[in-house]
């Protein structure tokens, strides 16, 4: 996939994983890993820009004895969401001519 | 490598960000291991799944504004340079200075060298041109020495007109003699002031 693409998808698929409820890193990982490639190292950065963005809060757990880091989705976060979801309705528009364009040429052939 | 090294070595590769960067980084990837630790990896096994430092670190500067990157990076090589070119400059000094005694005595000597290497070549064509005015007076005088002699002693006086005529000719190849010679200096000390004037250009271009 496209780097600057899946950097997109990322940040958005981050939001969506606390979408139901707020979660932890490592939490995050495991929900979205059967969905898309993310490391520990990639996620570092998009908590940190979604957080600097205002699409996130971030607030500590005790937890075993240890601090762990929860990320709380805000409205901004959602919005982001939402427009991610408006554009990809355009895109799919693009998608489905795209793909009916090649079909009528296969169908000519 | 254990969960203390790997996060003593990522502080260590994080030298020159912020402390606050450096904590919050830290304090990510600790319970990164831990929270693994937690879901039955032991210790080993977490650090390694987590990556590499390289890749951690790279991540992190990926984040930060091109701009910034880039301005770093100017003042990094712009450092270098102040600091490279203040060294060598306070060296050739020192240099110039201890080595005076050997080089100011040498440097006169081959001055002085070639500038009366130079004053040589206009005395050279300052002594055609007396020879030539030599050709022509004695041209002229043996002539009209000659013809006054022509009429007490015939052979003497025939013998002078013709000194004075191989006189006249010589004097005519070395008028052109001196004349080329005038206008070859001429051009020879264009040429030497041209190359002056291009090794201080190169001097500076280098500089």
């Amino acid at each position: 996939m496209d780097k600057q693409l899946k950097r997109g998808m990322l940040d958005v698929c981050v939001l969506a994983a606390l979408i139901g409820g707020d979660s932890y890193g490592y939490k995050i990982i495991k929900d979205l890993q059967p969905h898309i490639e993310i490391s520990e190292s990639t996620l570092y950065p998009i908590l940190r820009r979604l957080e600097e963005q205002g699409a996130l809060t971030v607030y500590s757990v005790e937890h075993n004895g240890r601090l762990r880091k929860y990320y709380k989705i805000t409205d901004g976060g959602k919005d982001k969401i939402k427009i991610f979801l408006d554009e990809w309705e355009t895109m799919m528009d693009i998608f489905s001519f795209i793909k009916d364009e090649m079909k009528g040429e296969a169908a000519d052939k | 490598m254990n969960k203390k090294g790997f996060l003593e070595k990522l502080k260590s590769e994080l030298n020159g960000y912020s402390p606050e960067e450096v904590d919050r980084s830290i304090a990510f990837y600790s319970e990164m291991i831990d929270d693994r630790i937690e879901d039955g990896a032991d210790e080993e096994e977490a650090v390694a799944s987590i990556g590499s430092i390289e890749e951690i670190v790279n991540q992190i500067k990926l984040e930060l504004p091109l701009g910034t990157l880039i301005r770093e990076k100017a003042k990094s090589v712009k450092e270098k340079h102040e600091s490279g070119s203040k060294e060598s400059r306070a060296f050739t000094i020192v240099l110039l200075i201890l080595g005076s005694p050997v080089w100011l005595p040498v440097l006169l000597s081959v001055i002085c060298t070639v500038f009366w290497l130079y004053l040589t070549l206009w005395i050279l064509v300052l002594t055609l041109w007396i020879v030539e005015a030599t050709c022509v007076i004695t041209a002229f005088a043996s002539v009209i020495g000659g013809v006054v002699a022509l009429f007490e002693n015939s052979v003497l006086g025939m013998l002078s007109i013709g000194m004075g005529l191989i006189c006249g000719g010589l004097s005519i190849l070395m008028f052109y003699a001196a004349l080329y010679s005038v206008k070859g200096m001429v051009a020879f000390t264009k040429w030497i002031v041209k190359s002056i004037k291009l090794l201080i250009i190169r001097g500076k271009k280098e500089d």
